[in-house]
């Protein structure tokens, strides 16, 4: 249950806020504008979380949809990104777990032949895995990095994603991802140290 | 070392601990070389994270989900929704399967599905026009909307193509989608998936509507009106249009007739409000540090090169290039689109000191920051549409050195791109590639072939991008 003055404070503070309580209160043109200041940063997170474009854009679209459904109901109970982050998370964490169960495509880590691109293990590391042969070209290095990311696991990816581009501090991320701000902490620790490990041969490509 | 140092050493990097465990981090960093070299590499390999694309979506996402969430308004309001709305599983799976069978090829793709295509082979002709016949409703309104005279010759020139010629041979269709970039396969794509969420006699008028437009006798006409009323129809905002497709033909009409009034006299009432010369140049200066102020972020979206050589221009030049990348990332210079922009209060009380007494009551009286911004949006267009007829917008371009645009046409063109430019005159060539190189590669890959086109003078924007062709890179051993 949010307080009245939770709600009131994010009111004034998030200008987000306002034009979703105005969606609440039958504005259109206010949903619309929601959707274009969020839809390339959520299919952006929801890209790199899942590997596939096709797939991402068709969360987002959920997503969209659970907000607009959401809309009488709403009461501002944190920052409107907070807020749709977490509908993103619910809606991706469903969708990732139900293709897992079934079996139907691999999610990611993304196809790398598919992609053009080439498997960590190809990219040209020599034989002792420390260091790469040669120094690797634009879209290689994007593979890699990729790749890395794709490797970890969907919590930590989501938590990574949620830092590197939406820039949430470790607050908003435990709020969106449900979990205690220490939980984030070390879920992100643990992250950073499996990216750390999957990139330091490439660093000196950086 | 242990985890725990790490969790505490991340944290410090995320600026997330107290004063208190900063400073003991601090502290240690002064004496443990090894705790030192650790933050290096977590700093760097964070930073390298920055090298993943950000996406960007077109209007087809936008408009797809508008209208899924306006069905889902109607279907709010119980009234009887003309469109059935499939579980988004049963959708993702006839999507995924698709998709699947496009990838694998349509040989392959018929060994595990029977005729995943057949469908999409079937309807292309309507699907190829998809968003035309969607907003038809039926042939005898397009007749009688002819009759109005509303979206006559007079109402002005068609952008689409009229009725594209698809072949008649499932082997040809399946040679002409073969042929088509990806791209413009996920478009096609994303309207089959829209097609196949009708109902079955929604998808019969759909088919009659396209049957009669290629064979009737007056098809020719009415296509050309649907062409115009589509345009027109882009200028309503979602609800509007929502509105005018509950309304039975005759009063659809009649509110189309009552639509087109108002804007004609809401026109006539911008032309007499119209900003002053002076203020057009406050608007096109204010502009100008507008883009300046973002120029990290633009700059961060082209190819090194591309980014250090525009570093390296004076100031003046730099401004006029950053001022171009912007307008490129935002619709072009004909549609600009500021809606996703956050604009500062300061920024707003910049230009209004800049402005006259006149203009400046307008955008007082604009209230509330959306409307605002949709105001100097408008002076925005007006002051690059004034330096247009003045024939001063080609000055806005600035200039590239003929090393840089060669290096550019060999490193960052597709083999098609270069292709076309070779056919060019000199002088049509230089200008092509000098307004393509203020276009942003990623920004171009994530376009849909409409939104490239729609951009402006570039020829050349609407063959696909380098990236999109990616071929592997050569491996070495």
């Amino acid at each position: 249950m949010v307080s009245e003055s939770t709600a009131r404070r994010y009111e004034l503070q998030d200008p987000d806020v306002r034009l979703m309580l105005e969606v609440r209160d039958g504005n259109a043109a206010a949903f619309d504008e929601l959707m274009v200041r969020y839809q390339s940063r959520l299919v952006t997170v929801l890209e790199h979380l899942t590997g596939r474009r096709d797939l991402a854009e068709d969360l987002a679209q959920e997503v969209f949809l659970r907000v607009y459904r959401a809309r009488t109901r709403y009461v501002p109970g944190a920052k409107f990104s907070t807020w749709l982050f977490t509908i993103a998370n619910n809606v991706a964490s469903n969708a990732l777990r139900t293709l897992a169960r079934r079996a139907e495509v691999q999610i990611a880590p993304r196809d790398p032949e598919a992609s053009g691109a080439h498997s960590l293990d190809h990219l040209a590391v020599a034989a002792s895995g420390q260091m790469p042969t040669r120094q690797l070209d634009k879209a290689e290095l994007q593979a890699v990095i990729e790749q890395a990311l794709a490797a970890l696991n969907p919590r930590q990816r989501m938590a990574v994603l949620l830092s590197k581009f939406e820039e949430m501090s470790y607050n908003d991320i435990a709020e969106t991802m449900q979990m205690s701000p220490q939980a984030i902490k070390s879920l992100l620790a643990r992250a950073r140290e499996n990216l750390r490990e999957a990139l330091e041969p490439y660093l000196k490509n950086a | 070392m242990e985890n725990q140092d790490h969790d505490e050493l991340i944290a410090y990097l995320d600026g997330e601990l107290d004063p208190a465990a900063s400073q003991q981090v601090e502290q240690r960093l002064k004496s443990d070389p090894a705790y030192r070299q650790a933050l290096g590499q977590f700093e760097r390999s964070w930073d390298m994270l920055d090298r993943l694309p950000r996406s960007t979506v077109g209007e087809n996402f936008t408009r797809s989900t508008l209208e899924m969430v306006s069905l889902a308004a109607a279907e709010d309001k119980q009234d009887s929704p003309r469109r059935v709305w499939f579980d988004r599983r049963t959708l993702a799976s006839i999507v995924l399967v698709v998709a699947i069978a496009m990838l694998l090829g349509y040989a392959g793709g018929r060994a595990i599905w029977p005729d995943p295509n057949r469908d999409l082979l079937g309807d292309l002709p309507i699907l190829e026009d998809l968003d035309l016949y969607e907003q038809a409703g039926s042939i005898d309104y397009l007749r009688k909307l002819a009759d109005t005279g509303l979206f006559g010759d007079e109402a002005g020139e068609v952008h689409a193509t009229p009725g594209l010629a698809v072949p008649e041979s499932s082997a040809d269709r399946q040679a002409e989608i073969a042929r088509k970039t990806p791209v413009e396969r996920e478009t096609l794509l994303r309207k089959l998936e829209r097609f196949e969420m009708y109902a079955a006699e929604e998808r019969q008028r759909l088919r009659t509507i396209e049957a009669s437009l290629n064979h009737d006798s007056d098809g020719k006409q009415l296509r050309e009106v649907l062409n115009r009323y589509h345009e027109w129809l882009r200028t309503l905002n979602s609800g509007v249009r929502e509105e005018l497709n509950d309304l039975l033909d005759d009063d659809r009409i009649a509110h189309v007739r009552q639509i087109k009034h108002e804007q004609t006299e809401r026109r006539k009432q911008e032309l007499k409000e119209a900003p002053t010369e002076p203020d057009l140049l406050a608007v096109t200066n204010w502009f100008q540090d507008f883009a300046w102020q973002r120029r990290e972020a633009l700059l961060r979206t082209l190819s090194d090169p591309r980014r250090q050589y525009i570093e390296g221009l004076k100031t003046e030049p730099q401004r006029r290039a950053i001022l171009w990348i912007w307008m490129a990332q935002h619709g072009g210079p004909g549609h600009l689109r500021m809606g996703q922009i956050q604009l500062t209060e300061a920024e707003l009380a910049h230009l209004a000191e800049q402005l006259s007494a006149g203009a400046r009551d307008r955008l007082d009286a604009a209230g509330d920051l959306p409307t605002k911004r949709l105001l100097i949006l408008q002076w925005v267009q007006s002051s690059i549409h004034h330096r247009r007829d003045v024939k001063a917008l080609r000055l806005m371009l600035p200039s590239v050195s003929a090393a840089e645009l060669t290096r550019f046409g060999h490193e960052e063109l597709s083999s098609a791109q270069a292709a076309v430019l070779e056919k060019m005159p000199r002088q049509t060539k230089f200008r092509e590639l000098q307004s393509l190189y203020f276009l942003s590669a990623d920004r171009l890959d994530s376009m849909s072939p409409e939104e490239i086109s729609s951009l402006g003078p570039a020829q050349t924007r609407e063959l696909p991008p380098r990236r999109l062709r990616v071929e592997k890179p050569e491996r070495r051993p």
